[in-house]
């Protein structure tokens, strides 16, 4: 399996992930005033990657104000799409063939960090109750350069942001087949059906299909979060790595273990969540998965200025998971 | 098998990173042996909610005066058997030391690990022992004295006295060369036969030392020499790490260089009914870790739960 980090572009970083023996990694590029990414940035990015020995074959995520105004329908987005077209085509050129993007209007959701996990240690929770009573502070406040905080001016309902992504994915799909490059969606976070009257399409499994199915091609398909399809309600992540793998529409995957589902869920470490991980490693063999997948953010642990110490354990144990199905599936158990 | 972390109980904030991890043995490395500081080591451990599983190794100049068979020699054991009959009166089950108190020129080279972490290279002299040696038979007679006065002690106060394994021992001229291979470590427990007597086990020196060494004298693999020592109840507690072979010695690498021996390892001190402290050793060094290499710690940690999770 093809194990990466998403990484930046310190030196630091970059041999961090050699030293935990990583050959792959994903990584965002800034947004572009022009609405496109270059081609000498995509090519520099893989190339600075290539001279750490690292793989840089997924871009996570498409700038959201590369396609924003697809998101909502707006006047203008024919234009993004086009540039949008531009970005894949340099993405065929230079040679990275996943591109990751999600269709959250609103952006990612989450309720607090709170210090209740193992050892104290801060999680990131999402409580539906809580996002209720306070919706603006549910939003997702990183800064970005597209200055969008994400209330919602209008209420959209699933319908209409199925007709925003249909219109997309046809505008896009050919392009990419024709660039050879992958568009993997990523699972709405939190997977709630709609927030502030604005619905969100991709927090179920049927809704993971329909994407699939609205234009089908080998370029269309899924960034596989599994700490969001996990915090589905009712849903079994390991059955969902089976279900879009054997469709060959995992692209690209991230390594998370939350506990708890919608309404009330938290991002524990990847040895405490509620999903046995060493069964999903092998549910990925078993559908020949061969894509990349990244590990995760979990907490942070005590005095972590680089966050190093919680990723190299995550790395550790998920590299320990993959090199022990590996070694026991293949010779068996002495 | 129980994972575990050695560090000092005395930083806040290693007892908070191991209870992240989810690390709830400790291995003390305490900076003084009087009562009131071992006392103090357990109260901290405990009182986080974690457990003071084992001590570890005693100072070396708490046996060097024995080794060198000094007029000092008895004061020198007697301080010893007064700090395992405090440990034993704390209630922590386990103790290391370590024989002969050797600073060997062990580590020949630093050479660049996979991505430029900085890897140990050993001196391993491979030569067997031709005769005893007058040298070899004193330093053997010392070890007995020591052990047979200690040994005792430990059992009277319900300590296991955990003889650790040392690589740097192998870099040592032949006539001064002990403790170096299975048939030396078998005539420890000849000396010292006690249950409460056992192993602290490299698993480097395992791999490279015993495993290697013993296959020309005895033909017995590194999972022999696991299970040689584990069925008669001696592995008190295993360090992981991973040594390779090179022209004059042994190279540290990061275990998952070599997964399929990691987890036969595992998989073999697991058919032994080892419980545990098992503890990831932190190397190579990364760069740009800390002194006690806590990024280090974080992989192992890490590596050694998913192997273990698999292995069931």
């Amino acid at each position: 399996m093809k194990i990466a980090l998403s990484l930046g572009r310190s030196p630091r970083e970059m041999r961090f992930a050699q030293q935990l023996g990583l050959h792959y990694v994903v990584s965002a590029l800034p947004a572009n005033p022009k609405g496109y990414l270059e081609l000498d940035d995509l090519r520099g990015a893989r190339e600075r990657f290539a001279r750490y020995g690292l793989s840089f074959d997924v871009i996570e995520n498409l700038p959201t104000p590369h396609y924003n105004k697809a998101m909502f329908g707006l006047p203008g987005r024919d234009e993004q799409l086009d540039q949008v077209c531009t970005t894949i085509r340099n993405m065929g050129k230079a040679g990275i063939s996943v591109l990751q993007y999600q269709w959250m209007l609103l952006g990612g959701l989450r309720t607090e960090t709170s210090p209740v996990g193992r050892g104290g240690a801060r999680v990131s929770r999402f409580d539906w109750e809580v996002a209720r009573r306070s919706p603006i502070a549910a939003l997702d406040w990183r800064p970005g350069p597209d200055g969008l905080i994400h209330t919602p001016d209008r209420e959209l309902s699933a319908e209409q942001v199925w007709d925003n992504l249909t219109y997309f994915l046809e505008r896009l799909v050919p392009v990419a087949e024709e660039a050879g490059v992958k568009l993997a969606a990523h699972p709405d976070d939190a997977p709630i059906p709609s927030f502030m009257g604005v619905a969100r399409i991709l927090t179920s499994l049927e809704g993971l299909q329909r994407l699939i199915d609205t234009v089908p091609s080998p370029c269309s398909g899924l960034g596989f979060c599994q700490g969001t399809i996990a915090s589905m309600a009712g849903v079994d992540m390991i059955d969902a790595i089976r279900h879009f793998g054997r469709q060959k529409k995992i692209f690209f995957a991230h390594f998370r273990n939350p506990r708890g589902q919608v309404p009330v869920f938290e991002e524990v470490f990847p040895d405490e969540g509620d999903s046995d991980m060493l069964a999903a490693i092998r549910a990925y063999r078993e559908v020949g998965f061969d894509g990349v997948i990244r590990v995760d953010h979990a907490p942070a642990v005590v005095g972590d200025t680089h966050s190093e110490r919680t990723f190299g354990y995550q790395v550790g144990y998920f590299k320990g998971l993959v090199d022990a199905v590996e070694v026991l599936d293949a010779g068996g158990v002495d | 098998m129980h994972l575990a972390l050695t560090l000092n109980p005395f930083e806040d904030s290693d007892l908070l990173y191991a209870q992240q991890l989810g690390v709830d043995w400790i291995v003390g490395d305490v900076p003084a042996w009087d009562y009131d500081t071992l006392a103090a080591a357990r109260n901290r451990v405990e009182k986080s909610g974690l457990v003071l599983s084992a001590l570890d190794c005693l100072p070396t100049s708490f046996v060097v005066d024995a080794l060198l068979g000094r007029v000092e020699c008895e004061e020198a054991i007697d301080r010893v058997c007064r700090v395992v009959t405090d440990v034993g009166q704390l209630g922590i089950p386990s103790l290391g030391y370590r024989w002969p108190p050797v600073e060997a020129d062990s580590v020949v080279a630093t050479t660049a690990g996979r991505g430029g972490a900085l890897s140990a290279v050993y001196r391993i002299r491979d030569k067997e022992h031709t005769s005893q040696g007058p040298a070899r038979e004193e330093l053997w007679q010392a070890l007995a004295h020591f052990l047979q006065r200690v040994v005792p002690v430990a059992e009277a106060a319900g300590v296991r006295l955990a003889y650790r394994t040392d690589i740097s021992l192998v870099s040592l001229p032949e006539e001064r060369r002990i403790l170096d291979s299975v048939s030396e470590l078998d005539r420890l427990f000849q000396v010292a036969g006690s249950p409460y007597h056992g192993l602290d086990l490299d698993h480097g020196f395992v791999t490279q030392v015993l495993g290697r060494r013993t296959s020309l004298q005895t033909g017995l693999k590194v999972d022999e020499v696991i299970r040689h020592f584990g069925r008669q109840r001696r592995i008190f507690a295993v360090r992981m790490r991973n040594l390779r072979r090179t022209d004059s010695g042994a190279q540290e690498h990061f275990l998952d260089e070599d997964k399929v021996a990691a987890l036969r390892g595992l998989q073999a001190y697991q058919e032994t009914g080892f419980e545990g402290p098992l503890c990831p050793v932190p190397s190579p060094g990364m760069t740009d870790d800390t002194e006690w290499r806590h990024k280090g710690y974080a992989f192992g940690i890490g590596y050694l739960r998913a192997l273990l999770q698999a292995i069931g």
